[in-house]
Parts: C-alpha cells; structure tokens; sequence
C-alpha cells in the first residue's frame, strides 16, 4: 500500500521515544509486543502498513530504523517485551560502543564513517516500501548522537531521496535549567542549521514544556523520562492518526504538511495536546469536559503548548490545524470555529487568508478512553522564534568566550576553522527574522526575507 | 337479439290461432286478456296484443325507448291501455336483463361479469317467481274479485324500480363498452392491430378480432372491455351515486358483493402469493407483457403522477418501469396497475396493493421463505370495509418481510456503506493509491487509454491486503467506468430536466443511458478538447439483486456526481502538495545556496509570491473539501443512517434515502450551475497554476546553471512540440513538456479573456510566454523572466477574483438553497481577509 513512512530513531532520545510510539502504535492497532495481531484486534478500519510490515501472514514489523552509537538504550529494548517486534536488521549500534559524548561534531563524525552501513539498511528499508511518502527522524537536538548523527542523516536523506518528504520529531532541551551538557548550546545550534535547511517539517518538542505540562496536568512534581516520553508518543500517534485511520482527508502526510507551511523555511511546528492523563498515575484520572469546543478552546492556550515560548503581543498563527478524535459532530466543530473567531482566541497573520484547518478522525477501538473526544493541535506559530532566538543568545554567551571548543577542533569538519559554527548562526537567525517578518503585514511586499539584518 | 324474439315470436304467431279482436270485447275481458299477455311478455314469452316493435337498437338504446318499444294493441282501451304503458317498461327491463345475462355469462366476459350475471339471474328467478305467484292470483281471481290491472300495478311496482336499476346499471356497463370500442376504433385500433399482427399472440388476441367469436353479441368485434375491475367500478360508482335510496343500496350491494367475488379471490392471491391467475384479463394488476390495446392510452401506470407524497417511490424509483435498466430479476418489474380496472374502493390501496404483491414476488425470487403468511378471507370480510385492514396487513407484511431480506440477508446497510466508502470516498486511501497508480494513465484521453487498464489498477489497489478495505466483500463490485460527458455536461444534463429534483428521477435514467456508453461513439461535445481519463473518471457499482430494488440506476447517478465532484476537488489538493514537494526550495538547494554571493538564504519574491498563492490555493480547496465531505456528507450520511435502522418499510427507506442525496447534492452546491462554474473555474486555475509554478520554479534554479542545460530542454521542446500530442515524452526534469505548454497557453489565454488584456495581451506574447518556458536562447531570457512574472501577476488576481466570487454567490444562494453555505464562506474566510460584496 502507498503512502509508507520510515521511522529513524537516532540517539538514545530517539530510540526512547520511539519505543514509546511503537508501543503506543502497537496498542491503538492491537499489535501485540511479539508483532502478531491480537485476537480481539478484528474490528479493523485501520491502516497497519503506513507504519508497519507484515513479514508472514502474522507478524507485524514496525518500518523502523533504531540507531545509536552506544548500546545501552538499544540493549534496554531488545531485553523489554517489545525485543521481538523490531526487525533485527534494522537495529543498528556502533561496535565500539563508545557513544558520541553528547558532543555533535563526534556524532556527526561517526556517523559519516557509519554511513555506507546506515544508508544501507535505509535503502532496503525504501526499497521494501511500494510509493514511500518519506521519513520520519525521531532525535533530541541537544545530545551527541541524535544531534550529530541526527544532522547527518538528515543531510543524506535530502540527497538521497530529494522528493521524499522528510519529517522531524525533535526534542528541544531544558532551556530553563542549567544543563549538564555544557556543549549543548552548540549541539542545538549545528543541529538547527540541518533542521531549517535539510527537513521539510520539525514538530518541536521543549523538554521544559512537556515537564511544565505534566506537573501541571499529571500533578507529578518531577516527572520521569519515561512519562515525558509517554507524553511525545501520545502526540505522535494523534498526529499521524489520519494517516492510521483513514478518513475524508489527510490521508497522505504531504496533504496535511502542505496546508501547515506555506513558505518552506517557517515550517517548525509546535504542538498541543488535550486532554491529558495518564493510566500511571492515579491522580491524573480525572475526567475533564471535552465538549468539542472546550477541547479546541484549550489548544490553544499556551500553557497546553509543548514548546515554552515567550508570547508576544505580536505573534501570530500562520497555519492551523487541529485532529479531533473521537465523537466529534460538525456542526459542534464549526460553532466552536465561529466562537474562537469571535473571541478571538486566535491571532492570525495579518498577510494573509487566515484557516483553522480540522480533521476528524476515530480513535483507536482498543484504547479505552474516558474521554468523548480528544484533540491535537499542529501550528506553525511565530512565536516560535523567541525559542531559536533563546538558542542563538545560549551559544552567543558560550561562543563568545569560545568555551568548550576542543572536542569539537577534535573532529575533521572544525579542525580547520569554526566556520560550520557561523554559518549555522547565520541560518538560525536568518529563520529567526523569518518569523519576525511573517508577523509583518508586509511580508509578501517586501519579499526579500533575512535582509532586515541580523 | 331482438332478430331471435322477432323470429321466435313471429313462429309462435304462426303457430298459434290468432288472437281474438279486443275492440269486440268488453272492457273487463279486455283487462284479463291483457293481463294475460303482460305476465306472459313479463316473463319472456311472446305477447298477442303487446309486441316489439322493430326499431333500430342501434340508434336508441333499448332502455331508453322504455315502454314506446313496445306496440300496443290499438284496440284496447284507452284506460286499461295507459296502466299498460306504465308497467311495459318492466317488461322491457326484463328484456334487457335476460339479454345481459345471456351475453355476459360467456366465459370471455370474464368471472366478474359471470358472477354479476349469476346475481342478476337470481334476482330475475326471484322475478320469474313473482309473475308466476301473479299468474296464480290472476287465474284464481273470480268474477266478483277480479285480479285487475291496478292489483298488477300495485305487486309489480317495487320490482319494476328494482328492475330499472339493474336496466341502467346494465346500459351504463354496455356503454363502457360502446364508448372504448368507439374511442379505440378511431385513434389506436390501426396501430393496434398492426401490433397484433407483428405479434401474433395465441390466445390473447381472441377477444379483439377474431371474427369467428361474433356470437357473443352484435358488438363482438369489440373487446368486452367492461369486464372484471371496471364493472365493479361501474358498480362501486353506481353504488355510490345512489347511496341516498337504501333499497338500491342495497341492491347494488347485493350485486357488488357477488360481482367481486372472483375479483378479491384474484386480489387476495395476488395479496398473499403475488401471483396473477387472470386468463380474462379482469384483475387490476397485470403483467407489463399483457398489455393490451385496452389498457393502453387509459392512463394505467397513474403511481408516479401522484404530487408530494409518491416522491422518489413512483414506479421509476422502484424499478417497476425501467426494465431496461437492470436486468435482474426481470419478473418483479414486470406488474403494473392498470387504474381503470381498479374499483373506486381500491383505489387508495392500489399503490400498496400492487407493491404488496410486487414485493412477495420478490421476496419469492430471493428464495428465502415460504408464505407463511396467514390472513383472513378478504371477500369474506368485504361487506365491514375490514379488507381494507387486510390490504393494509398484507402490504405491512410484503413490506417487513422484503425490508427484513434486503437488510438482514442482503446486508443492504453495509452495501451503502461500500457505496459511501468508494463514492464518498471516506476512507480515500485508496484513491489516492489509485491517482498514484494511475498517474501517467489519467492524464491521456479517454480514447487512448483502455479501461481495462484501469480498471486492472483499481483492482490491485482495492485487492491490497493492507488497504482498510482489504476485508470489504463489495470491492469487487467496484468498476471504473469512463464517462463520456463533462462533469458540467452530465449535472447540466440531470438539471435541464426541470430544475427541481422531482424531475431527476427521468432524466437521469436517460442520462445514465447514455453515460453507460463508451465514449467512442462520438459524442455531441466531440468539437471540444477531448475529455481526458481524470476527467472522465467515475465508479459504478455492481449493485446485485435484490438490493438494486433500493438502489437503483438512478441513485447511482447520484452517487457518480458526487464522485466525481470529490474527485475535482481531491485531485486538486493532489497536484497542490504534489507542487508543495516540489517547490520547497531553497533548504532543498543547499550546495546551490551555498555559492550564492550576498545572502545565500535569500528568497526570490517571486518564489515568496508562488507559495503563497500555492498556499491560498491549497487552503481554500481542503476547506471545501472538509465542507462536503464533514458538513454535508456526513452529517447527511449519520442522519440517513438512522433512518434506516428505524425504516419499517422500503417505502420510508427509499424515501430516506432520495432525501438523503437530493440534500447531498444540493449542499455539495450541485444544484446550481452557476456554483458548479465558479468551482470549476476556482479548480482550473488552480491546477492549471501548478503547472506553471512548477515550472516556473524549475526553470528559476536550473538559470544558474549553464546554458548547456537550456539548449538540451530547447532540443527537447523542439522535438516534443514536432511529435503529436498524444505522445508525451518526459524530459529530463520529469516534466511533461507538451501539456505544459498547452497548459500555459489556455492559462494566459483564459487570463486574457477574464482581464483586459494589459501589455502581453496579445496572442504573439502569450506563444512566447509558452515558448519561453520551454526554454529559449539564453538572451531572451530576462524578457521570458518578466512575462512570467506578469503571468503570475494576473493568476493571483484571478485568483484571488474568482474566490471573491464564490464567496458572494455562496452568500447569495445561501437564501435560496441551503444556509449551510455560510459555514463554507466562514471557513473559507475566517479572518475577512478576502473583500466580498457584504464587506462594501
């Protein structure tokens, strides 16, 4: 069947998240850990092969490409009941096992000297797809592996399949806190400057926010990675539930990537989600209202964003679009569109039409949920900036007293000049002022975006 | 008749001494004697002093000479003579009664009128009686108590009434006949009889022609078309018109209740076996073979004419008179109501009779149970008016029982839900695996492309076992078809019947007719450019009997509409993000950037400009998407569905269901064919601008590059441009050239032609325009580079015109059709960012 994505999980970020997903995309398809279909799993109306394959008549394999250069995540999954699942071949560690150090320039390094092997298992992975609609890289931009291999990848992928579509589910860091990773700042930059030039969409994941979300929602003071992680699959799979469930629309991801980025650098998303609990957590069980107004009412708070941003008065949405799962009626939909429009609870760029894009789609039959309806919110919002704007500022303070530099002049592609470090400030604050100038009602007039100085 | 009483009684004159001179006997002796002759012509014999007189039947009926058709003798007494006068016409009733019986009792008269005549005769034995108890008072009478005249009148008088009201029952039953024979004789007869003479049928033709059964009467030519259902109209009405006088109510009754006899015997087996067994062609339901010169041209086929109430369940939409159509199961359509045969008593019911007996046939033909159905004798409950009760319990149960087959047996909801799932597309991946499929097949024209090929890729996008509808047993019943109309032309087609939808149903099975053709037969629009696959595509549906019963040609159509207005739409935002994936630029140009010498991130405007609109384009269209496929399909699909569930009978259903896609249709804005244009024109320039967006962005980042490239594309154009269109070659690029081309020009063509034309009006620029797409020396470059940029210019403001437009006709036929189209114009415009005429 058409439409496939290939998921590439890079670093131990990735690989985590990604087992949350796949098991999260095992449940909602009554996938059972080994890969066969559960007895109860009859009801059907699901697409299994956007995201998986079948080897035999039975068993389901994820399309997925678990990497890292250190075994210790990888071997947490193969001894967890989900070992079985993967495809083996698919599964790919570096022998020495020594990692990247959290330090980009190493993972982008070995990463290169890995290549032939990864791009290898991607290829079959592509040949073994009928029309591939693209990839799907699951990192956090802040490590050694997922940033530097990350970045590699991607820069490869864009040669290798230039008309496949190339999604990022990337995992910004804790701006808020002082990070234990000091080389961080220049691992989120270098990581950036792949993200806004060699990906075609980055669904942006604040670490800080995702916590803020569970204390919040949760009433978990100190979450756990594997909650947080939970938190991101759930966002994953709502954001690909179309693709999973098919329906009326967005039945293929260019359709539904296409509406939400309209100039192709602005194209980092920040998502919402409502409602949360968690089965984890006894306190979090509470049931909340989800009248299909109330669900679209709260995505668009900021506080259910996953990306902390500085809001300003200024910012604005360039595109929405929301997934409502569940029992969701039209007619509800469009009296919660005209009271969000009366309210205005949206702020919309002042350029251009302005549309609150919907999609209406099952959930999961096997998932029980308290809740009537749930829903998810993909937005390209200006705001977004103020969180590269913060990671220009983090490298500028380190950069300045060019702290930390030598593991980096360690590495071929510094040793001769930090050049890669300029340029990557220069891409960062040129998507920066993107963003300013779509706040802008001249945008379109004045065209020559980036030009208004740094 | 009156030839044979002449004749009798003229051998019995002969035989018999003739009778004494009455002007010699007195008065008392004239009474007896003519008493005599009176109960004696009363009771059929022949008279002495009363005789017929011989005038012509065929000027004057014989009722209406009433007693001047009789000669009385002229010597009698003056006196006696007028009590005569007043009680001949019971005499001549007499006549005409016994003649009646004796004519209609043949077995071609048919039951009913056997029956009436049995019941006439009773009557008349009754009578026989009377004048034989008279003949005794009168022979027992003595001198001094003579039976008299007056005592005649007196006994005689209520039989006399009785009589007349069978007399003029029985002219208006012969009238009927005279009447059609006239009528038929002067306009059909000849077409008629050349019909019988092509088909010659055995049996059937006997009542009409054939002269050798002339001894039924001296109309024998005739048809006896008063015969079975008429007669009882005739009586019913008869009954009707004289229900003030008790003693001809009951009467009439008496006669209605025999005569019907046979008729609710046929009723009742047609009711619970929905068999016809009716060699007199008496009953009101008829096979559509049996037809006869008789029932042509009296309005039979009277359901569909029935005003608000009949919508959508005429006989069209019940696949009673269009079995052309489909072919299953051709016995269940075959029936139709013939309304002159219905008596007025039935006529309510005849709707559901007829159906009734059209659904146990169907019900017979699918097989699954016996007739179970147990109900009371209808004749015998005639006289309480409880056969309506019974009519209404037998169609209650042929309805149940054929609702309980389709839905139970033949899974009819999930069979519509196939028929929404591949028509309304609402599980569409596998379209969208089919447009990607059939990809390079689509864009040829109908002609070149054989839609066996088609179809063998929508069979291996629907036989994958991975698609959702992997486990659907109906995807087989899927077939592409090439329709041979425009999608204008067809909705244009259905809408030119009238306007309204209660005038769909007809055109649209001739539509259907001819849309079932392959377009290789030269169609009316054959001066237009040919129609290409994505065009002409559409699904039909193998919709097996019984459940084409529900869902008949004529629904299909509707369904195909709405296909292939999803279709317009889906394969729009297709090409849109098909052009998203190939425009992302300049991140996707790294190393090109790279070299660039200011700012290397720095965007073209006129990229910015083509995103933009790309982006408008792309929202507006996902907007009128999610509208048709969420607010009208289904919300409109949820409402139907429940209708469904709680439908009691196939009436209610199909109901439902014509209500259903009528609404579908109207909000889907396929009603208006204003509406249709400006979505059509909205969807043109939007693909049409992908096209030259596309390019566009292609020629902008090979420029850079040598001009090696531009000469080799040069070569290319040249070559594609020489070689007939039909042959698309790719270029390197994987750009059909040729279409391009074309493309563009019918683009700056069309902007010509809906604004002024500015400076590059002229054709001259608009070849150059094309041409310099393609590539042209590398001087000329910098003009190509501002014409296009004009072209751009002029779609964002078509564009943006068109939408306009749209808007203010959505807001203006929102009153008249459907306030759901406000939802479409907020969506489409939710931050007023578009002026419309409201705004001003």
């Amino acid at each position: 069947m058409p439409r496939e994505i290939i998921t590439l999980q890079a670093g131990q970020c990735g690989n985590q998240v990604g087992t949350e997903f796949w098991s999260r995309l095992c449940a909602e398809h009554g996938i059972s850990p080994d890969g066969t279909l559960e007895d109860f799993a009859t009801e059907g109306g699901d697409r299994k092969d956007v995201f998986f394959y079948q080897a035999d008549d039975e068993h389901y394999i994820p399309r997925a490409l678990l990497l890292d250069l250190e075994p210790r995540v990888i071997d947490g999954i193969m001894t967890s009941p989900y070992a079985h699942l993967y495809n083996p071949e698919n599964i790919f560690c570096s022998k020495d096992g020594s990692g990247a150090g959290n330090i980009w320039a190493q993972g982008y390094a070995q990463a290169e000297k890995l290549c032939e092997e990864v791009l290898d298992m991607v290829d079959r992975e592509a040949d073994g797809s009928d029309s591939l609609e693209g990839f799907t890289l699951l990192h956090s931009i802040a490590g050694g592996t997922g940033s530097g291999m990350g970045s590699f990848l991607l820069e490869k992928l864009n040669d290798r399949y230039p008309k496949k579509l190339i999604q990022t589910y990337s995992v910004f860091p804790n701006n808020e806190e002082v990070s234990d990773v000091v080389v961080q700042p220049y691992n989120s930059m270098l990581s950036l400057k792949r993200l806004t030039t060699n990906a075609d969409c980055v669904v942006v994941l604040d670490n800080s926010a995702l916590s803020r979300i569970i204390a919040d929602r949760l009433h978990i003071p100190d979450p756990s990675f594997s909650q947080t992680n939970q938190l991101v699959s759930t966002v994953m799979a709502a954001s690909t539930q179309t693709l999973r469930y098919p329906g009326y629309m967005n039945n293929d991801l260019v359709s539904m990537v296409a509406s939400l980025i309209p100039t192709p650098k602005c194209h980092f998303l920040t998502t919402s989600y409502t409602p949360f609990t968690s089965d984890n957590v006894e306190k979090a069980k509470t049931v909340r209202v989800t009248t299909v107004f109330d669900v679209m009412r709260r995505l668009l708070q900021p506080k259910n964003r996953m990306v902390s941003i500085a809001s300003s008065k200024r910012n604005c949405y360039i595109s929405l679009f929301n997934i409502i799962q569940g029992e969701a009626d039209p007619t509800e939909v469009h009296k919660s569109l005209l009271r969000i429009r009366e309210r205005r609870l949206a702020q919309f760029i002042p350029w251009g039409p302005a549309s609150i894009q919907v999609a209406l789609t099952r959930k999961s039959p096997y998932i029980p949920t308290a809740h009537r309806v749930s829903g998810l919110m993909l937005s390209n919002h200006t705001s977004i900036a103020s969180l590269f704007k913060r990671t220009i500022d983090q490298y500028d303070r380190l950069r300045k007293r060019n702290a930390f530099l030598d593991q980096f002049k360690r590495e071929a592609m510094f040793s001769e000049d930090l050049g890669e470090f300029d340029e990557a400030r220069e891409v960062v604050q040129d998507l920066v002022n993107e963003y300013r100038a779509c706040e802008t009602p001249e945008y379109l007039q004045h065209g020559q975006s980036g030009t208004d100085g740094a | 008749m009156p030839d044979r009483d002449d004749s009798v009684s003229a051998a019995i004159a002969a035989a018999t001494p003739a009778p004494p001179d009455l002007g010699t006997l007195s008065p008392l002796i004239q009474q007896q004697l003519i008493i005599d002759d009176l109960l004696y012509v009363a009771s059929g014999g022949p008279g002495r002093y009363l005789q017929l007189k011989n005038a012509d039947p065929d000027t004057a009926p014989l009722y209406q000479q009433r007693a001047s058709a009789w000669r009385v003798d002229t010597r009698l007494d003056r006196s006696l003579r007028a009590m005569v006068k007043s009680l001949l016409p019971a005499c001549t009733y007499y006549l005409i009664i016994r003649d009646f019986v004796v004519e209609y009792n043949h077995f071609r008269a048919g039951r009913v009128n056997q029956a009436l005549c049995a019941a006439m005769d009773e009557i008349i034995q009754e009578f026989h009686t009377l004048i034989a108890q008279l003949e005794h008072l009168h022979r027992s009478g003595t001198e001094s108590e003579p039976f008299t005249l007056q005592k005649l009148t007196f006994y005689l008088q209520p039989s006399l009434t009785m009589l007349e009201r069978l007399a003029v029952l029985i002219c208006i039953i012969k009238r009927q006949t005279e009447q059609n024979f006239l009528a038929t004789r002067q306009s059909d007869y000849r077409d008629y009889c050349q019909e019988i003479l092509t088909h010659p049928r055995e049996g059937d033709a006997g009542p009409t022609v054939e002269p050798g059964k002339s001894s039924l009467g001296r109309r024998t030519t005739a048809p006896l078309v008063c015969r079975g259902g008429r007669t009882l109209k005739v009586l019913a009405g008869e009954m009707l018109t004289r229900c003030g006088d008790p003693n001809a109510k009951r009467l009439y009754g008496f006669l209605l209740s025999r005569a019907a006899k046979p008729f609710l015997a046929m009723l009742q087996m047609w009711l619970r076996r929905g068999e016809v067994h009716d060699p007199c062609e008496e009953f009101m339901i008829r096979p559509r073979d049996r037809l006869t010169m008789v029932d042509v041209g009296m309005g039979e086929l009277g359901l569909g004419g029935g005003g608000g109430d009949h919508r959508g369940l005429d006989t069209n939409g019940l696949g009673a008179s269009s079995p052309d159509g489909w072919s299953t199961g051709a016995s269940y359509s075959q029936y139709v109501i013939c309304l002159d045969m219905t008596p007025g008593f039935l006529r309510p019911f005849s709707k559901k009779i007829l159906l009734s007996g059209m659904y146990l046939n169907i019900i017979r033909a699918c097989k699954t149970i016996g007739h179970q159905h147990q109900s009371n004798d209808v004749s015998a409950t005639f006289e309480g008016q409880i056969y309506v009760l019974q009519i209404e319990n037998a169609y209650q149960y042929a309805n149940r029982t054929l609702l309980w087959i389709l839905t139970e047996q033949n899974h009819l909801l999930n069979c519509l839900r196939a028929m929404k799932h591949y028509f309304f597309l609402d599980q569409s991946d596998f379209l969208t695996h089919f447009l990607d499929l059939a990809h390079g097949e689509l864009r040829k024209p109908t002609q070149e492309v054989p839609l066996i090929k088609l179809q063998s890729l929508m069979d291996v996008v629907l036989q994958n076992s991975a698609s959702v509808g992997a486990a659907d047993p109906y995807r087989e019943d899927v077939k592409v078809d090439l329709s041979c109309h425009r999608f204008m032309d067809q909705v244009q087609l259905v809408l030119g019947g009238g306007g309204g939808s209660t005038a769909m149903p007809t055109t649209t099975t001739v539509s259907t007719g001819t849309l079932a053709q392959r377009p290789d037969q030269g169609t009316p629009f054959g001066t237009a450019q040919p129609l290409t696959c994505l065009e002409a595509l559409t699904l039909d549906f193998v919709v097996t009997f019984p459940v084409s019963l529900v869902i008949t040609p004529v629904f299909v159509t509707k369904y195909q509409m709405i296909f292939r207005h999803l279709l317009q739409l889906k394969h729009t935002e297709h090409v849109l993000s098909q052009m998203w994936l190939g425009t992302r630029n300049p991140p996707r140009h790294r190393s090109l950037a790279k070299k660039g010498a200011a700012n290397p991130w720095q965007v073209p405007q006129s990229h910015q400009r083509i995103w933009f609109l790309r982006n408008c384009m792309l929202n507006s269209v996902r907007q009128i998407i999610y509208y048709t496929c969420w607010e009208v399909l289904e919300a409109h699909w949820t409402y139907f569905e429940a209708k469904l569930v709680s439908a009691t009978t196939i009436d209610e259903l199909t109901f439902a269901h014509t209500m259903f896609l009528d609404n579908c249709l109207q909000q889907c804005m396929l009603t208006v064919p204003k509406l249709m244009k400006i979505i059509a024109r909205l969807l043109a320039k939007c693909q049409a601008f992908a096209v030259f967006a596309s390019h566009f962005m292609r020629s902008e980042t090979a420029s850079p590059l040598a001009a090696t490239s531009n000469t080799t594309s040069t070569t290319a154009a040249t070559t594609v441009v020489a070689t007939p269109p039909s042959e698309h070659s790719v270029n390197d690029n994987g750009l059909m050239l040729s279409p391009t081309l074309r493309a563009l020009q019918t683009i700056s063509g069309s902007l010509n032609h809906t604004s002024p034309p500015s400076s590059s009006g002229h054709p001259s620029s608009q070849l150059a325009t094309g041409g310099g797409l393609l590539g042209a020396a590398a001087s000329d470059q910098f003009n190509h580079r501002a014409q296009q940029e004009q072209t751009l210019a002029k779609m964002e403001k078509s564009y943006q015109q068109t939408l306009e437009l749209l808007l203010d006709a959505l807001r203006h036929y929102s009153d008249t059709e459907t306030p759901l189209f406000l939802n479409l114009v907020t969506k489409l415009n939710l931050n007023n960012y578009y002026s419309t005429g409201a705004d001003l």
